[in-house]
Protein backbone atom coordinates (compact mmCIF):
# COMPACT_ATOMS: atom_id res chain seq x y z
CA UNK A 1 0.00 0.00 0.00
CA UNK A 2 1.56 3.17 -1.47
CA UNK A 3 -0.21 6.79 -0.28
CA UNK A 4 -0.11 8.56 -3.64
CA UNK A 5 -0.11 12.24 -2.86
CA UNK A 6 1.09 13.82 -6.18
CA UNK A 7 0.83 11.67 -9.67
CA UNK A 8 2.92 12.82 -13.08
CA UNK A 9 2.63 12.78 -16.47
CA UNK A 10 4.34 12.68 -19.97
CA UNK A 11 2.75 14.10 -23.18
CA UNK A 12 4.12 12.81 -26.15
CA UNK A 13 2.91 12.96 -30.09
CA UNK A 14 1.29 10.00 -31.71
CA UNK A 15 2.26 10.59 -35.33
CA UNK A 16 0.35 7.56 -36.64
CA UNK A 17 -3.05 8.96 -35.04
CA UNK A 18 -2.28 12.68 -34.94
CA UNK A 19 -3.52 13.16 -31.10
CA UNK A 20 -1.48 13.80 -28.03
CA UNK A 21 -0.21 10.46 -25.64
CA UNK A 22 -0.13 11.44 -22.11
CA UNK A 23 1.52 8.30 -19.94
CA UNK A 24 0.28 8.23 -16.41
CA UNK A 25 3.15 7.46 -13.66
CA UNK A 26 2.32 6.75 -10.04
CA UNK A 27 4.72 8.09 -7.10
CA UNK A 28 4.93 6.68 -4.32
CA UNK A 29 5.84 9.14 -1.65
CA UNK A 30 6.76 6.65 1.38
CA UNK A 31 10.53 6.72 2.17
CA UNK A 32 12.88 9.97 2.15
CA UNK A 33 11.01 12.04 -0.46
CA UNK A 34 13.20 10.27 -3.33
CA UNK A 35 10.07 9.46 -4.89
CA UNK A 36 10.16 6.53 -7.39
CA UNK A 37 7.99 6.35 -10.35
CA UNK A 38 6.53 2.99 -10.24
CA UNK A 39 4.38 1.42 -13.47
CA UNK A 40 2.74 3.09 -16.15
CA UNK A 41 -0.02 3.34 -17.77
CA UNK A 42 -0.98 4.86 -21.21
CA UNK A 43 -4.08 6.79 -21.42
CA UNK A 44 -5.57 8.90 -24.64
CA UNK A 45 -5.45 12.40 -24.50
CA UNK A 46 -8.29 15.00 -24.76
CA UNK A 47 -6.30 15.46 -28.73
CA UNK A 48 -4.26 18.37 -29.91
CA UNK A 49 -4.56 21.90 -28.61
CA UNK A 50 -2.85 25.05 -29.00
CA UNK A 51 -0.23 24.24 -26.15
CA UNK A 52 0.28 21.30 -27.68
CA UNK A 53 3.58 21.92 -29.54
CA UNK A 54 4.84 23.49 -26.00
CA UNK A 55 3.62 20.29 -23.85
CA UNK A 56 4.45 17.71 -26.69
CA UNK A 57 8.36 16.24 -25.20
CA UNK A 58 8.02 17.98 -22.41
CA UNK A 59 7.52 16.09 -19.42
CA UNK A 60 5.59 17.34 -16.56
CA UNK A 61 6.33 17.86 -12.82
CA UNK A 62 4.81 17.97 -9.86
CA UNK A 63 5.17 19.95 -6.93
CA UNK A 64 8.86 20.42 -5.95
CA UNK A 65 9.38 16.49 -7.12
CA UNK A 66 12.61 16.45 -9.64
CA UNK A 67 13.43 13.20 -11.64
CA UNK A 68 15.72 12.52 -15.08
CA UNK A 69 13.77 13.28 -17.62
CA UNK A 70 11.49 15.65 -16.08
CA UNK A 71 11.79 19.44 -16.48
CA UNK A 72 10.18 22.01 -14.08
CA UNK A 73 7.94 23.18 -17.20
CA UNK A 74 4.82 22.13 -15.31
CA UNK A 75 4.30 26.21 -15.69
CA UNK A 76 4.21 25.59 -19.21
CA UNK A 77 2.01 22.27 -19.44
CA UNK A 78 -0.01 23.93 -16.50
CA UNK A 79 -1.23 26.03 -18.88
CA UNK A 80 -4.80 26.05 -20.54
CA UNK A 81 -5.52 23.89 -23.19
CA UNK A 82 -2.63 21.68 -22.96
CA UNK A 83 -3.78 17.91 -23.54
CA UNK A 84 -6.64 16.65 -21.67
CA UNK A 85 -6.94 13.34 -19.90
CA UNK A 86 -10.29 11.65 -20.48
CA UNK A 87 -10.14 8.86 -19.10
CA UNK A 88 -9.05 7.61 -15.66
CA UNK A 89 -9.61 4.19 -13.91
CA UNK A 90 -9.69 6.32 -10.33
CA UNK A 91 -9.07 9.64 -9.78
CA UNK A 92 -9.16 10.45 -5.54
CA UNK A 93 -5.87 11.47 -5.85
CA UNK A 94 -4.39 11.79 -2.56
CA UNK A 95 -6.37 8.44 -1.26
CA UNK A 96 -4.84 5.26 -0.60
CA UNK A 97 -4.56 2.17 -3.09
CA UNK A 98 -2.83 -0.74 -4.03
CA UNK A 99 -0.90 -1.10 -6.83
CA UNK A 100 -3.57 0.39 -8.86
CA UNK A 101 -2.72 3.67 -11.24
CA UNK A 102 -3.81 7.22 -10.60
CA UNK A 103 -5.36 9.83 -12.49
CA UNK A 104 -3.66 13.48 -13.02
CA UNK A 105 -6.60 15.20 -11.31
CA UNK A 106 -5.81 17.24 -9.22
CA UNK A 107 -2.24 17.37 -9.53
CA UNK A 108 -0.55 20.77 -9.86
CA UNK A 109 0.33 20.06 -13.82
CA UNK A 110 -3.40 18.34 -14.30
CA UNK A 111 -4.80 20.83 -16.94
CA UNK A 112 -8.19 20.58 -15.28
CA UNK A 113 -6.78 22.12 -12.76
CA UNK A 114 -4.01 24.62 -13.89
CA UNK A 115 -5.85 27.75 -13.50
CA UNK A 116 -4.17 30.37 -11.05
CA UNK A 117 -7.18 29.87 -8.90
CA UNK A 118 -7.81 26.13 -8.41
CA UNK A 119 -3.48 25.79 -8.49
CA UNK A 120 -2.90 27.73 -5.52
CA UNK A 121 -5.99 25.52 -3.58
CA UNK A 122 -4.75 22.27 -3.59
CA UNK A 123 -7.33 20.90 -1.49
CA UNK A 124 -10.02 21.31 -3.88
CA UNK A 125 -10.79 17.96 -5.32
CA UNK A 126 -12.05 18.04 -9.24
CA UNK A 127 -13.72 14.60 -10.14
CA UNK A 128 -14.68 13.48 -13.77
CA UNK A 129 -18.32 12.41 -13.99
CA UNK A 130 -19.82 10.31 -16.44
CA UNK A 131 -23.86 10.40 -17.15
CA UNK A 132 -25.72 7.63 -18.82
CA UNK A 133 -29.42 8.61 -20.60
CA UNK A 134 -31.06 6.27 -23.23
CA UNK A 135 -27.64 4.52 -23.76
CA UNK A 136 -25.44 7.53 -24.80
CA UNK A 137 -22.79 8.36 -22.08
CA UNK A 138 -21.62 11.99 -21.34
CA UNK A 139 -17.91 11.56 -20.13
CA UNK A 140 -16.97 14.86 -20.15
CA UNK A 141 -18.49 16.30 -17.04
CA UNK A 142 -16.30 17.28 -13.59
CA UNK A 143 -17.55 18.11 -10.29
CA UNK A 144 -15.36 19.97 -7.82
CA UNK A 145 -15.60 20.28 -4.27
CA UNK A 146 -13.53 20.86 -1.40
CA UNK A 147 -11.51 17.84 0.45
CA UNK A 148 -12.07 16.60 4.19
CA UNK A 149 -15.49 19.29 4.37
CA UNK A 150 -19.25 18.49 5.42
CA UNK A 151 -21.54 17.89 2.07
CA UNK A 152 -22.64 20.89 0.92
CA UNK A 153 -25.61 22.50 -1.71
CA UNK A 154 -24.33 21.60 -5.41
CA UNK A 155 -24.33 24.51 -8.21
CA UNK A 156 -24.92 23.41 -11.33
CA UNK A 157 -22.69 25.36 -14.50
CA UNK A 158 -23.88 25.04 -17.88
CA UNK A 159 -21.74 25.91 -20.84
CA UNK A 160 -22.83 28.45 -23.12
CA UNK A 161 -23.09 27.29 -26.95
CA UNK A 162 -21.76 30.23 -28.26
CA UNK A 163 -20.09 33.45 -26.31
CA UNK A 164 -17.22 34.87 -27.51
CA UNK A 165 -17.33 32.44 -30.45
CA UNK A 166 -20.26 34.60 -31.32
CA UNK A 167 -17.60 36.17 -32.91
CA UNK A 168 -17.07 33.83 -35.20
CA UNK A 169 -20.36 34.11 -35.87
CA UNK A 170 -21.19 37.23 -37.00
CA UNK A 171 -17.56 38.28 -38.06
CA UNK A 172 -16.93 34.55 -39.92
CA UNK A 173 -13.49 34.00 -41.58
CA UNK A 174 -12.69 37.36 -43.57
CA UNK B 1 -10.89 31.11 -27.22
CA UNK B 2 -13.56 29.44 -25.54
CA UNK B 3 -14.97 26.68 -27.30
CA UNK B 4 -18.61 25.51 -27.59
CA UNK B 5 -20.03 23.66 -24.69
CA UNK B 6 -18.10 22.68 -22.03
CA UNK B 7 -15.05 23.47 -21.63
CA UNK B 8 -12.28 25.12 -19.09
CA UNK B 9 -14.13 27.62 -18.44
CA UNK B 10 -17.19 26.12 -17.18
CA UNK B 11 -15.05 23.86 -14.69
CA UNK B 12 -12.94 26.75 -13.69
CA UNK B 13 -16.09 27.78 -12.51
CA UNK B 14 -16.86 25.10 -10.88
CA UNK B 15 -13.61 25.17 -8.88
CA UNK B 16 -14.22 28.82 -8.24
CA UNK B 17 -17.27 27.90 -6.60
CA UNK B 18 -15.97 24.51 -4.44
CA UNK B 19 -13.35 27.22 -3.48
CA UNK B 20 -16.44 29.18 -2.18
CA UNK B 21 -17.60 26.16 -0.05
CA UNK B 22 -20.28 24.78 -2.93
CA UNK B 23 -19.63 21.76 -5.02
CA UNK B 24 -19.36 22.81 -8.72
CA UNK B 25 -20.59 20.78 -11.15
CA UNK B 26 -20.02 21.53 -14.46
CA UNK B 27 -22.35 19.58 -16.75
CA UNK B 28 -21.80 18.28 -20.56
CA UNK B 29 -24.98 18.19 -22.58
CA UNK B 30 -23.64 17.45 -26.38
CA UNK B 31 -23.48 14.02 -27.49
CA UNK B 32 -19.85 13.33 -29.52
CA UNK B 33 -20.40 12.27 -32.89
CA UNK B 34 -17.79 11.02 -35.31
CA UNK B 35 -17.33 14.53 -37.07
CA UNK B 36 -17.67 16.69 -33.68
CA UNK B 37 -15.91 14.84 -30.94
CA UNK B 38 -14.85 16.71 -27.46
CA UNK B 39 -11.76 17.32 -29.08
CA UNK B 40 -12.76 19.56 -31.69
CA UNK B 41 -14.46 21.95 -29.03
CA UNK B 42 -11.43 23.72 -28.66
CA UNK B 43 -10.19 26.01 -31.31
CA UNK B 44 -8.44 28.97 -31.19
CA UNK B 45 -8.07 31.94 -33.71
CA UNK B 46 -4.92 29.96 -34.69
CA UNK B 47 -6.81 27.66 -35.99
CA UNK B 48 -7.72 27.63 -39.71
CA UNK B 49 -11.32 28.58 -41.30
CA UNK B 50 -11.81 24.84 -41.89
CA UNK B 51 -11.46 23.70 -38.54
CA UNK B 52 -13.37 26.83 -37.05
CA UNK B 53 -16.45 25.92 -39.57
CA UNK B 54 -15.99 22.58 -38.81
CA UNK B 55 -16.32 23.31 -34.58
CA UNK B 56 -19.32 26.28 -35.09
CA UNK B 57 -21.02 23.25 -37.50
CA UNK B 58 -20.35 20.82 -35.01
CA UNK B 59 -21.73 22.61 -31.42
CA UNK B 60 -24.54 23.88 -33.21
CA UNK B 61 -25.50 20.66 -34.40
CA UNK B 62 -24.97 19.54 -30.83
CA UNK B 63 -27.22 22.41 -29.23
CA UNK B 64 -29.78 22.06 -31.64
CA UNK B 65 -30.44 18.66 -30.75
CA UNK B 66 -30.95 19.51 -27.65
CA UNK B 67 -33.84 21.97 -29.15
CA UNK B 68 -35.03 19.19 -31.16
CA UNK B 69 -35.71 17.24 -28.08
CA UNK B 70 -36.90 19.01 -25.28
CA UNK B 71 -37.80 15.99 -23.00
CA UNK B 72 -34.52 14.27 -23.47
CA UNK B 73 -32.84 17.66 -22.66
CA UNK B 74 -34.50 18.14 -19.76
CA UNK B 75 -33.96 14.35 -19.00
CA UNK B 76 -30.57 15.17 -19.05
CA UNK B 77 -30.71 18.19 -17.11
CA UNK B 78 -32.49 15.92 -14.02
CA UNK B 79 -30.16 13.47 -14.70
CA UNK B 80 -26.98 15.33 -13.91
CA UNK B 81 -29.04 16.30 -10.88
CA UNK B 82 -29.93 13.17 -9.18
CA UNK B 83 -26.16 12.40 -9.73
CA UNK B 84 -25.02 14.91 -7.92
CA UNK B 85 -27.49 14.60 -5.21
CA UNK B 86 -25.83 10.84 -5.18
CA UNK B 87 -22.26 12.56 -4.57
CA UNK B 88 -21.25 12.45 -0.71
CA UNK B 89 -19.88 15.76 -0.87
CA UNK B 90 -23.12 17.07 -1.93
CA UNK B 91 -25.65 18.12 0.82
CA UNK B 92 -28.27 16.18 -1.01
CA UNK B 93 -31.44 18.53 -2.03
CA UNK B 94 -29.65 21.57 -1.68
CA UNK B 95 -28.95 22.97 -5.23
CA UNK B 96 -28.52 25.63 -7.65
CA UNK B 97 -27.96 26.46 -11.07
CA UNK B 98 -25.89 28.66 -13.33
CA UNK B 99 -25.28 29.30 -17.07
CA UNK B 100 -24.42 31.85 -19.26
CA UNK B 101 -26.43 32.24 -22.99
CA UNK B 102 -27.75 28.56 -23.99
CA UNK B 103 -26.70 27.62 -20.18
CA UNK B 104 -29.49 30.08 -19.17
CA UNK B 105 -32.12 28.70 -20.86
CA UNK B 106 -30.33 25.32 -19.10
CA UNK B 107 -31.12 26.62 -16.12
CA UNK B 108 -34.80 27.68 -16.74
CA UNK B 109 -35.26 24.14 -18.16
CA UNK B 110 -34.59 23.16 -14.72
CA UNK B 111 -37.42 25.28 -13.36
CA UNK B 112 -39.72 24.27 -16.30
CA UNK B 113 -39.17 20.42 -15.33
CA UNK B 114 -39.79 21.00 -11.37
CA UNK B 115 -36.43 20.04 -10.45
CA UNK B 116 -35.40 20.92 -7.07
CA UNK B 117 -33.21 23.51 -7.27
CA UNK B 118 -33.53 26.63 -4.91
CA UNK B 119 -31.70 29.37 -6.97
CA UNK B 120 -30.69 29.80 -10.43
CA UNK B 121 -28.78 32.62 -12.13
CA UNK B 122 -28.83 33.24 -16.15
CA UNK B 123 -26.21 35.37 -17.39
CA UNK B 124 -27.43 36.97 -20.51
CA UNK B 125 -29.39 33.34 -20.94
CA UNK B 126 -31.56 32.78 -23.41
CA UNK B 127 -35.33 32.27 -22.46
CA UNK B 128 -36.62 30.04 -24.57
CA UNK B 129 -34.94 29.37 -28.11
CA UNK B 130 -36.45 27.38 -31.56
CA UNK B 131 -34.36 25.02 -33.10
CA UNK B 132 -33.05 25.67 -36.24
CA UNK B 133 -33.71 24.34 -39.81
CA UNK B 134 -29.46 23.56 -40.36
CA UNK B 135 -30.76 22.27 -44.11
CA UNK B 136 -32.48 25.48 -44.75
CA UNK B 137 -29.89 28.99 -45.00
CA UNK B 138 -31.06 32.36 -45.92
CA UNK B 139 -28.26 35.15 -45.87
CA UNK B 140 -25.70 32.18 -44.82
CA UNK B 141 -27.60 31.38 -41.49
CA UNK B 142 -30.32 28.33 -40.99
CA UNK B 143 -33.38 29.18 -40.52
CA UNK B 144 -35.28 29.20 -37.47
CA UNK B 145 -38.65 26.71 -36.82
CA UNK B 146 -41.36 29.38 -36.82
CA UNK B 147 -43.56 29.38 -33.94
CA UNK B 148 -45.97 26.83 -35.56
CA UNK B 149 -43.26 24.37 -36.15
CA UNK B 150 -42.14 24.90 -32.65
CA UNK B 151 -45.81 24.75 -31.01
CA UNK B 152 -46.18 21.34 -33.46
CA UNK B 153 -43.37 19.76 -31.22
CA UNK B 154 -43.47 17.54 -28.63
CA UNK B 155 -42.84 19.76 -25.92
CA UNK B 156 -42.74 19.32 -22.48
CA UNK B 157 -45.42 20.67 -20.08
CA UNK B 158 -43.69 23.54 -17.63
CA UNK B 159 -43.95 22.80 -13.79
CA UNK B 160 -43.71 25.88 -11.37
CA UNK B 161 -41.74 25.08 -8.32
CA UNK B 162 -40.22 27.11 -5.33
CA UNK B 163 -37.06 28.31 -6.98
CA UNK B 164 -35.20 32.39 -7.00
CA UNK B 165 -34.52 32.77 -10.46
CA UNK B 166 -32.45 35.92 -11.08
CA UNK B 167 -31.79 36.76 -15.06
CA UNK B 168 -29.15 39.08 -15.95
CA UNK B 169 -29.48 41.05 -19.53
CA UNK B 170 -26.35 42.54 -21.85
CA UNK B 171 -27.75 45.71 -23.34
CA UNK B 172 -24.83 46.08 -25.29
Amino acid sequence: MVKLTWCAISSRHNAAQNRAVLEIRKWATEGDGESVCEGKNTMRCGGLTPKFVACSGCWSNVGDRRKDGFTTSSTICGERYCPRVLECETHYVGNIYEQRFCCIINSLTSPQMSSAASAAHPDVVLENISVTLDGYTYKHSWIAYLRNQPPAPVILVHPNYAGESSRLLFYPLK
Amino acid sequence: MPALGLKQFDIDQAVFLARRGYVGFAVDTYEETERYSFEDRNITTEDGPEKIKAHYAGAISAWNNLLLKPRKWRALLRKYLDTAFEHPAVASGQAGAIGYCAGGQAVLEHVRNGDPIQAGVTFHGLLNSRPLHLDRIENGFPTLYTEEEFQAMDLVRSVTVSCCVSVSVSLA
